[in-house]
């Protein structure tokens, strides 16, 4: 099961002399729920609208299923469902009036499929009311059961909690592991929200500025922010000399704040404490941490370290 | 195609469309029928002349504002109403989408005509309790449909203006500019050239020193072909940021 169902190839749009999106890879398998992460105008809806055939590429291929996308008819997007920035629905037709205009496009054949969609998201009792009177968490919903309902392999939401509440932010959560477990759909979710991506996703993609700083599985990221120890001394270059030469510590940094960082796994924070007593070095401070994923993305996004294992 | 089709139509159900395809035909045939009731009693009634003047009311002043509106309600609805990216994120290229909305005009159109002329033929018989000959109720109803294709000929240019701007507002202004500039140049030489106001020396005789129907049909054959292919071109390549 570890098909690559989306595979992007060095895409590029350049606009006004700026290039939106600058040369990305990206790759999705089969089963993952793939957080693409990056700051507001980092390029994230560029690359979408792109995979969608929304956009045309300056540069690259998107292929989706083994078919790469163009300009014409792209049967392949039958298996692809979409909320892209925000979902709009024509305000003079009920919420299943909507999803029967979908239906009809995508050709959905089954008449419960329009009470399944409707039911996953919550909205059923909601099905004769005009989208026009929906709340943003509602259309949030809706757009999420318009684009299950012909029982896409991948589902792509762009920002799908964008101005919702903290209860709808949760509810769509929910949602997206819901249908990740339970229909097995493979999800590529944007978002420029760390906590977010972080409760969900499997794999992460980071977009800065348009380029693809990291993408790599989320066990691997939560790996990678690991444990270090963190001393305050009064003699930093001697401390880190005795330390390296002492104990054999190779991953040894001075961060920002000044603050001696131990990256090394295996030592004991009392030892090094000992040794740096005895060489006369005053140790104001010794600390057990560990990175958080914001740390991390801060770190990636003004050119830190990247990739280190 | 046939389901792009039943979509197109699915969009229009309980839209305020609807109230100016209603309003288009009604007004009129309202002013149609108050000009025969203030000419009743010179002259006796006429089914010829009744369904000519309701005719030349359509073709002059209701047809060109009121199509190119719908027309630009048609084709631009989807990045108002932000409903763009989903239309263009099936599995059907955007010809074929366009192809669809160029067909679903010819109903919503010709129903703006069909009324007129129903209403029309409705209430004639306020005044006549007479039928219209065969001949006559044949000849009216084909100069509506006659209509119907010349107006439509005009389609293209007026879902260009929409899909450019994206927005069916400029289609809407296109519309009172046609109105405005047909009754100028109706009255000039380059009637037959003009595509708003050719329909009408075709359709009628508006001026007959330059009556030239091919002329005409040339001029509304190239104002069909031309932003045709202009849209055809531009909405296959155009990039859909928003919506």
């Amino acid at each position: 099961m570890n098909d690559v169902i989306l595979k992007i190839r060095g895409l590029r749009k350049h606009y006004k002399g700026v290039n939106a999106v600058d040369g990305i890879d990206m790759a999705l398998q089969r089963g993952d729920i793939y957080g693409f992460l990056g700051q507001n105008g980092a390029g994230k809806t560029t690359t979408i609208r792109m995979l969608m055939g929304l956009i045309q590429p300056t540069t690259g291929t998107v292929e989706l299923f083994g078919e790469k996308i163009g300009k014409g008819k792209n049967p392949v997007l039958r298996k692809v469902g979409s909320v892209i920035e925000y979902p709009g629905f024509y305000p003079n037709l009920t919420a299943i009036e909507n999803l029967e205009l979908h239906g009809k496009m995508m050709g959905v054949k089954q008449s419960d499929a329009f009470e399944d969609a409707l039911q996953t998201t919550g909205l059923w009792e909601a099905r004769n009311r005009k989208a026009s009177n929906f709340s943003l968490g509602m259309k949030q919903r809706l757009g999420i059961a318009r684009a299950i309902l012909h029982n896409p392999e991948l589902l792509i939401l762009d920002e799908p909690t964008n101005g919702l509440d903290p209860m709808g932010i949760k509810e769509i959560r929910h949602l997206i592991q819901e249908l990740a477990q339970k229909r097995k759909i493979t999800i590529l979710v944007s978002s420029h929200i760390l906590s977010e991506v972080e409760q969900l996703a499997t794999k992460v993609g980071i977009i800065h500025r348009g380029r693809m700083l990291e993408e790599t599985s989320m066990q691997q990221l939560k790996e990678r922010n690991r444990q270090y120890i963190s001393l305050q001394v009064d003699d930093l270059e001697r401390s880190k000399e005795l330390l390296v030469k002492e104990m054999g510590i190779r991953d040894c940094r001075v961060d920002e704040d000044g603050w001696l960082r131990i990256y090394d796994d295996g030592h004991v924070p009392g030892e090094m404490n000992k040794l740096l007593v005895r060489e006369g070095i005053l140790v104001n401070s010794l600390h057990a941490m560990k990175d958080s994923l914001e740390d991390y993305f801060v770190r990636l996004v003004e050119g830190g370290a990247v990739g280190h294992a | 195609m046939l389901d792009l089709i039943a979509c197109e139509w699915l969009k229009w159900r309980r839209s305020r469309m609807l109230w100016l395809i209603l309003l288009g035909a009604l007004l009129p045939a309202v002013l149609n029928f108050f000009v025969e009731v203030h000419n009743s009693s010179d002259a006796a009634f006429q089914w010829k002349g009744y369904f000519g003047d309701n005719l030349m009311m359509m073709m002059m002043l209701m047809c060109p504002a009121l199509y190119a509106l719908l027309v630009g309600y048609l084709f631009a609805r989807e990045f108002q109403e932000r409903t763009v990216n989903n239309m263009l994120t099936g599995p059907y290229s955007r010809n074929m989408v366009l192809a669809a909305k160029f067909i679903i005009a010819i109903p919503v159109l010709g129903s703006v005509l069909l009324l007129a002329f129903l209403l029309t033929f409705g209430s004639a018989f306020v005044f006549t309790s007479d039928l219209p000959s065969a001949s006559v109720f044949w000849h009216a109803l084909g100069k509506y449909g006659l209509l119907l294709a010349l107006e439509y000929a005009l389609v293209p240019i007026a879902a260009a203006v929409a899909l450019l701007w994206r927005s069916y507002i400029p289609a809407m202004g296109l519309g009172v500019f046609a109105v405005i500039s047909e009754l100028t140049i109706m009255q000039s030489k380059y009637i037959m050239y003009y595509p708003w106001s050719a329909p009408l020396n075709i359709l009628d005789t508006m001026n007959e020193h330059y009556k030239s129907t091919s002329t005409g049909v040339i001029t509304m054959v190239v104002t069909f072909i031309v932003p045709l292919l202009f849209i055809v071109t531009y909405f296959r390549r155009a990039d859909v940021h928003s919506g």
